[in-house]
């Protein structure tokens, strides 16, 4: 199965939601930034990277997981991504995690500031503080997502 | 095979290049085009299937919001991914000059006038646009 964490800008809350997925990060421990930093495509994608698919690793059941930056064109995006699946007749081989419900405004004022006005040294550690605030949150999407993952796999 | 042809919105010009592409635009009344400027329709995100071409090839029309390019980028990404190519799933975008104002003007609430608001200016832009959309379908066909 393929699994799509996305979210705004594929550059933090997917990437870390996939991290955790894929056990890169301990989910026990709220990380600190240079631990973050140590991510693959943690705060690292440019303008270039929106609507790129990209590859994060393979978890322990074989499932291949990516991560998405989508801007903001929401549930929606998802939903295209899954229709697109549905045509091709393998709706069951798919699974599009949102990750944006998870995200909180330092995240958002941090990420913006650090990818989009190029102000790394501002929009880092606003980043980081929002990131450590949604580190549970997202940690609690991983799991809902595994769990989602493995009942897919039974179903088919 | 299939063959999507992708907008900004799927029920406005992607829409009509699909029916022009199976030969089905007749009259140039738009609004007798099932789904046409169609809300909910869009708002779902899922592919519209419009119908079958001579070839028995699967004809769709899909919006990808705003920005058509990234949309684009998107579903060929995840085709690779998924082990597909262009043989089997086909993306034809269709772009207009007003493709971004189209896609505006969905998301202009119903208790606004929304919906007469959107039919009322995508009847102009695309009665207007027709010949580029033409266009589109005929570059596709060569």
């Amino acid at each position: 199965m393929k699994i799509i964490y996305h979210c705004f800008g594929g550059s933090h809350s997917s990437v870390l939601a996939a991290a955790l997925h894929l056990g890169i990060i301990d989910k026990n421990k709220v990380p600190g930034m240079s631990e973050m930093m140590k991510i693959p495509y943690f705060d690292k994608t440019t303008n270039a990277d929106f609507g790129s698919i990209r590859f994060m690793g393979v978890d322990e059941y074989h499932n291949d997981i990516y991560v998405l930056g989508k801007k903001n064109l929401g549930k929606r995006y998802a939903n295209i991504l899954m229709g697109i699946a549905e045509i091709l007749g393998i709706k069951e081989e798919l699974l599009t995690v949102d990750c944006m419900s998870r995200v909180n405004w330092s995240m958002k004022i941090g990420g913006f500031t650090s990818r989009r006005m190029g102000w790394v040294s501002l929009g880092r550690p606003v980043l980081g503080k929002g990131t450590e605030a949604a580190f549970w949150d997202l940690v609690n999407l991983v799991e809902i997502t595994r769990m989602k993952a493995m009942k897919k796999v039974q179903v088919t | 095979m299939k063959i999507v042809f992708l907008g900004t919105t799927g029920v406005q010009h992607a829409l009509i290049a699909a029916h022009i592409y199976l030969g089905q635009l007749g009259v140039e009344d738009f609004r007798d085009l099932e789904y046409y400027c169609d809300l909910s329709q869009e708002s779902s995100g899922f592919p519209i299937f419009i119908g079958d071409d001579a070839r028995g090839n699967q004809i769709y029309s899909l919006g990808v919001g705003k920005d058509l390019q990234m949309g684009q980028k998107t579903i060929e990404n995840l085709l690779t991914i998924l082990g597909f190519s262009y043989q089997d799933l086909t993306l034809r975008p269709v772009s207009i000059k007003a493709e971004r104002f189209l896609a505006c003007l969905g998301k202009i609430p119903r208790y606004l006038g929304g919906r007469k608001i959107n039919l009322f200016f995508s009847d102009i832009i695309l009665r207007q646009e027709l010949t580029t959309i033409k266009e589109n379908v005929e570059q596709f066909c060569n």
